[in-house]
């Protein structure tokens, strides 16, 4: 595959990445499954990985940038869902401390 | 270069935990304050900024085969779909002022305007070095045996779009 055709596929796949994000991000709020969230920062993921192998050309660079650039995003997007998890065990702990404290009040 | 794009990620890093983090803390302030965007345009925006991307990747293949005037056109156009983005984002803001919604509305807008703010400076900038570089490509100072002070700016463009993709789900999208 030629220099050019290749860098027009990652931009296909980009742009296609893109539309799908906003297409996902749609359904969010309306009893959207779980993974959603997960799903739409993982095309995030994608896209930069697109981003650091095909516009940077770093799959032919040094392996420590290059695992550096694919690390960066997925790094973020796994604290991100890291904190949102924490978040839903803080809301679950506090919602059995207050059923744990109505029982004790019978 | 490398090592300045690294920096940079880091910063860029620092400030998007920061919101995802103030939304964990706020999701109720967040979820409302989000509506209030626009999804589309963010799309708009989006491929805008990777369009420019392409362009600019496809100009650095032409300076490597010696052909650095087609190069300069390339970046030239890469130029003029970066401006959509310009264009677009700075109807966001006159949009989001008109509503009061400035950088002291709320938590929300706070993060808003210091990350996407930092993002359009450095959009400005790489859009600058565009600029630049077509000017010296069509002086001959670039070529099949010089290109590496092209691709180190293109590879700035290249940064810009990376720290974007994040950016874009974090504050348009997620909930």
């Amino acid at each position: 595959m030629s220099a050019g055709r290749f860098l027009l596929s990652c931009w296909v796949a980009l742009a296609g990445l893109s539309v799908g994000t906003v297409w996902l991000g749609s359904w969010l709020g309306q009893g959207a499954p779980r993974g959603l969230t997960l799903l739409i920062l993982l095309l995030a993921v994608a896209k930069a990985w697109l981003i650091a192998d095909g516009f940077m050309e770093l799959r032919h660079g040094p392996r420590l940038w290059r695992w550096l650039l694919l690390g960066w995003p997925l790094a973020l997007a796994l604290t991100r869902q890291f904190h949102v998890g924490l978040g839903r065990l803080r809301g679950l702990d506090a919602q059995c401390g207050a059923v744990a404290a109505a029982t004790a009040g019978r | 270069m490398w090592f300045f794009i690294l920096a940079e990620l880091s910063v860029f890093a620092i400030l998007i935990l920061a919101f995802a983090v103030t939304q964990q803390l706020k999701p109720q302030l967040f979820a409302e304050s989000r509506q209030l965007l626009d999804s589309s345009t963010g799309l708009a925006m989006t491929l805008s900024l990777l369009s420019a991307g392409l362009l600019a990747a496809l100009a650095q293949e032409r300076v490597r085969r010696g052909r650095p005037r087609q190069g300069a056109a390339l970046l030239l156009a890469a130029l003029l779909v970066a401006t959509v983005y310009l264009l677009l984002k700075l109807g966001e803001y006159r949009h989001l002022l008109g509503l009061g919604l400035g950088l002291e509305h709320n938590t929300f807008f706070t993060l808003y305007w210091i990350l996407t703010g930092f993002h359009f400076l450095h959009v400005l900038l790489g859009m600058l070095i565009f600029a630049w570089l077509a000017q010296r490509c069509l002086r001959g100072r670039y070529g099949a045996d010089n290109p590496s002070g092209f691709e180190s700016g293109v590879l700035y463009w290249h940064m810009v779009d990376l720290v974007w993709v994040l950016l874009f789900p974090l504050v348009y999208v997620l909930d």
